[in-house]
């Protein structure tokens, strides 16, 4: 299994533990010197350690109450939403913890109930510096949670007084969730028994307890409650130093403008030689085709022309033995003639209306009148009517 | 002496000022380029649409004017014979003068018409005449123009008969007027 290290940044000193299976590899503690910085202190702690370079021991660093402030908030918006509220209390860091000047870094909210739950607010400082010693390292550090959390899973006593340079905190708790976190006088644990740890912390001996915010650290998971985990530290981070990203966001968004730009032209580019690599490929067929098309409208054209020659035909010799065969026997045709829209007949019969009924009869003639007048004459010692009568032609479909 | 933000500044006003440039200049010939670009690559993609429909349509394209070329070849004699519009008129007066002699029919006068259209690939050819003769053989040279082979058109017909009371031991005397039409190929020109 990997392993795990556990670090304790106190006010006036740092602690760290190594830890492998629950089992407790190493053990140490330097103090803080004014004259040099955490990162550094962090570093020549854990140089005897002999650390492995891979994989690269999980990190949790615990920091003590000097350095953050914990707190069960309420009077936050009544919502259920871990994250919201999360989000709310980290722009409101402020408004809730002390900030004295000093920028704060805030963890995940642990709901209690809606409205409610516990909250840490880190001095930004000491989360950056413990970041920088962490990468400096070769740690991977998965996350920073505030002692009072952490030495709950290192001691077994429900109540225990932590103590953090001139800084004193009353944790209560049942079995390991946080249920008070308050600030004390400094000496009112006097006379209370050495804190009962856990096993494996034990076999540093009588100042075991001491470790206990390291040791709970390096056992702590990665989720667990008031824990700000690495990606929220490195946000953080990016947020003093984002020239570089800056630079690849610009020339990433110069890389799409520029692809944007151009893209269509060559995309269109590529169709047109698509294109015209197929009209050439098909030039000779189509230029046969073509032809054949252009000698096709030609023949239709040539054949339609005839049709429509043929359509104008009217067999005037039909019509006439038709007109014949109804006229009565004494009647005479006198004139008979007929053009493009219809004709006339001259006619002498016994009755005039005699002409008329036989060309409404006579088929592919239409609107047969009477046009001028029906005189009276003597053919052959017989009384007749000459009698003009004027027709059209039938539409084409209509006659028979 | 100038300080790294003196620097700084200058370098940055430059490359303002050369995007700005670049800008102006560059922007507008890159849209330009582009519009150009995509209007050719639509008509070039129409263009090979064409193409590509042509060709598929090229073999029913084909079929169809084999069978139309089998229909225009079996027109020929429904068209007047003739090397021009005149000569294809002679050969309708012919046509008609044949009819009228072997109906009986006495021809007079003829007038030949020529229609020349603008387009087309037929030339209509026109005859006007007059004629003499009895019903039976107005009725027969009728016929023969009407149903000989060659595709023929009377436009007018006038049938008059001059005397009507005239008895039965008269010969009937029927007077024709008759316009009659035909086509003819139009050769050259098309």
């Amino acid at each position: 299994m990997t392993m795990r290290v556990g670090i304790a940044v106190a006010a006036d000193a740092v602690r760290a533990v190594c830890v492998r299976d629950d089992h407790l590899l190493w053990a140490g503690e330097a103090p803080l010197a004014a004259d040099l910085p955490l990162a550094a202190t962090i570093a020549r702690l854990l140089q005897p350690a002999n650390l492995p370079r891979w994989p690269r021991p999980r990190t949790v660093v615990a920091i003590g109450p000097a350095g953050a402030q914990v707190k069960h908030l309420e009077g936050l918006p009544p919502i259920a939403n871990a994250q919201s509220l999360t989000r709310i209390v980290e722009e409101n860091a402020g408004r809730f913890f002390l900030r004295n000047g000093i920028p704060l870094a805030t963890t995940p909210v642990a709901l209690t109930a809606p409205g409610e739950g516990w909250a840490c607010a880190f001095e930004a400082p000491i989360v950056r510096e413990v970041a920088e010693a962490c990468q400096r390292l070769k740690l991977r550090l998965v996350g920073i949670s505030p002692a009072v959390a952490t030495i709950t899973a290192s001691i077994r006593s429900p109540r225990i007084v932590w103590h953090d340079g001139d800084l004193a905190a009353e944790v209560t708790h049942r079995d390991g969730a946080l249920e008070q976190v308050r600030r004390v006088p400094i000496g009112s644990e006097a006379g209370a028994a050495t804190p009962e740890v856990a096993v494996a912390l034990a076999e540093l001996g009588d100042e075991a307890w001491r470790f206990a915010d390291a040791y709970g650290a390096a056992v702590a998971r990665v989720g667990s409650p008031l824990m700000l985990e690495v990606h929220g530290i490195m946000a953080r981070e990016t947020r003093g130093n984002p020239r570089w990203r800056l630079a690849v966001a610009g020339a990433a968004a110069a890389i799409g403008a520029i692809a944007a730009a151009t893209a269509p032209l060559l995309a269109a580019r590529i169709e047109s030689a698509s294109a015209r690599r197929s009209i050439a490929e098909l030039a000779e067929r189509r230029a046969i085709a073509m032809r054949s098309e252009s000698d096709l409208r030609r023949v239709t054209a040539a054949l339609n022309e005839v049709a429509a020659f043929d359509r104008q035909r009217r067999s005037v010799l039909a019509l006439l033995s038709d007109l014949t065969a109804r006229l009565p026997e004494t009647s005479q045709l006198v004139a008979y003639r007929v053009d493009s829209a219809g004709g006339n007949v001259v006619a002498l019969a016994a009755r005039a209306t005699d002409v008329v009924s036989a060309l409404e009869e006579t088929p592919g003639v239409v609107s047969p009148e009477i046009v001028g007048p029906v005189t009276r004459e003597s053919i052959a010692g017989r009384e007749k009517e000459r009698v003009t009568v004027r027709f059209r032609w039938a539409p084409r479909g209509e006659s028979p | 002496m100038t300080s790294s933000r003196d620097r700084r500044v200058l370098t940055l006003g430059v490359v303002v000022i050369a995007l700005l440039v670049i800008g102006a200049r560059g922007v507008p010939s890159l849209l330009r380029a582009r519009h150009d670009a995509l209007a050719s690559a639509r008509e070039d993609g129409i263009e090979a649409e064409r193409a590509r429909s042509s060709v598929a349509v090229a073999q029913a394209v084909s079929d169809s004017l084999r069978a139309r070329n089998r229909r225009y070849l079996a027109l020929a004699p429904l068209l007047l014979d003739g090397e021009t519009p005149a000569g294809a008129a002679s050969t309708l007066a012919a046509l008609v003068s044949g009819a009228a002699a072997s109906s009986g029919v006495r021809l007079g006068s003829v007038q030949l018409q020529v229609d020349t259209p603008a387009q087309g690939s037929f030339t209509k050819v026109g005859m006007r005449a007059d004629a003499t003769g009895d019903i039976d053989g107005v009725m027969e040279m009728l016929a023969a123009l009407e149903r000989g082979p060659e595709l023929l058109v009377v436009r007018e017909l006038l049938i008059t008969q001059p005397e009507p009371g005239a008895g039965d031991d008269r010969a009937e005397a029927l007077r024709v007027e008759i316009v009659i039409e035909g086509l003819t190929m139009r050769r050259g020109g098309r």
